[in-house]
């Protein structure tokens, strides 16, 4: 069998071949389409772009509702409470609109980007998907409550019905979204978790190494300890120390 | 017309288009998808050059860029079988023997997962520890194992081809 040069010496003479290839257009690169287009990063955007504005319009029909049911108390709390929560999601949507950016920033080290990932779509994502799931039925409420206004008061004639509609609503447009959503996530999910395998690698066989050892090292230190202890005593019992 | 920080631009890609090659040819399957990556990582350079204030040197910032879009692209998920086959095509001397080494060497880490492709890139580039540590952002000891590790199953692909390295 022929024996070659070590890997670095291969690398270091064989490395201009690369070097050499013509790569055309470089000038151009700012009209790039870029054909890998990230669709997650669009879908999402376009997600968080609705989401958005259907919380706007939220927060401005509370404020509508405010107005129109001041003289009952009843309704300004709970009108307050819904434009509370409105506020709040909109943070989060503007939160994750900014996430979303730096988590795919490609100036961070591999790691780092692969686990910012991972932890995305492991945590914020699904809460965020139950937020936009309960954005309808808010703006549902506030919709109604606005239109069905009878001089100040609002009447849901049958409230079990209504919270369990409701509920069946939210629970159904969550999984809507979530099937529609689920063929590009399950890919990226495939995709970062062989990646976080990558990651998490070195590491654990690097842990499992010095677990492995950690008894015999353990047993090592106490027998040197226990000799040299009675060195030690030796010492002082024999030459009075 | 270009404007003075596109000329700025250009003229770092010049001078570092040795350095995007290499990292584009060990993670596309053929010279189209190496000319895709190839744009697609000088888009994400161009994006990313502003926010670039010199903390680490310029050609870690770079290969920091493009392995990661190298490394997050996702078609290179859909692996077909024949695809992991076509390597790219490198001019090569037909009597230097060199030049047939590293293309045996260069196809043999192509085999090997995204995250060691890119470590043992960049330590066959002679970068430093830390320089590898900043780039991937494992710890230097991890690297030291995993450079070792990923060494022994490079000789151990070689071997399977016939080819015994030192």
């Amino acid at each position: 069998m022929e024996k070659r040069d070590s890997l670095e010496k291969i690398w270091k003479q064989g490395r201009s071949n690369i070097e050499k290839q013509e790569i055309p257009g470089e000038e151009n690169f700012r009209k790039t389409t870029g054909k890998r287009l990230n669709l997650n990063k669009i879908v999402i955007e376009v997600y968080l772009g609705i989401y958005l504005l259907m919380l706007l319009v939220t927060a401005v029909l509370e404020i509508m509702n405010l107005n129109v049911y001041k003289g009952n108390p009843n309704m300004i709390a709970v009108h307050s409470g819904v434009l509370a929560v409105s506020l709040a999601f909109i943070g989060y949507g503007i939160r994750l609109w900014v996430k979303i950016r730096r988590i795919q920033h490609p100036g961070q080290d591999l790691a780092s980007m692969i686990h910012n990932q991972i932890r995305f779509y492991k945590i914020d994502y699904e809460v965020w998907i139950w937020m936009i799931s309960l954005t309808v039925a808010l703006t549902s409420f506030a919709i109604n409550t606005l239109i069905d206004n009878d001089n100040g008061t609002y009447r849901i004639n049958n409230p079990y019905r209504y919270t369990g509609i409701m509920a069946g609503m939210v629970l159904f447009l969550y999984v809507m979204i979530k099937m529609v959503h689920y063929p590009l996530l399950k890919e990226l999910r495939i995709r970062l978790s062989d990646l976080s395998a990558q990651t998490t690698e070195a590491t654990d066989s690097f842990e499992k190494s010095r677990r492995k050892w950690r008894p015999w090292a353990i047993a090592g230190l106490i027998v040197v300890a226990v000799l040299l202890g009675y060195l030690v005593i030796l010492g002082i019992l024999r030459f009075g120390l | 017309m270009q404007t003075e920080k596109e000329n700025k631009f250009l003229e770092m890609i010049r001078l570092h288009k040795g350095l995007l090659m290499k990292v584009c040819s060990l993670y596309a399957t053929d010279r189209e998808e190496i000319a895709d990556l190839y744009q697609d990582v000088l888009l994400n350079l161009w994006r990313s050059f502003e926010g670039f204030r010199g903390e680490s040197k310029l050609s870690t910032w770079i290969y920091k860029v493009a392995l990661n879009t190298a490394i997050m692209n996702l078609r290179q998920k859909i692996q077909h079988p024949l695809a992991r086959q076509v390597v790219p095509e490198l001019p090569a001397d037909p009597i230097d023997d060199s030049a047939e080494d590293f293309r045996i060497l260069h196809a043999a880490i192509r085999e090997l997962p995204e995250m060691d492709r890119a470590i043992i890139l960049l330590y066959l580039e002679e970068l430093s520890g830390t320089e590898i540590s900043r780039i991937t952002g494992f710890s230097e000891v991890n690297i030291r194992v995993r450079v070792s590790r990923i060494k022994s199953k490079l000789k151990e692909l070689l071997l399977r081809q016939g080819y015994q390295i030192n």
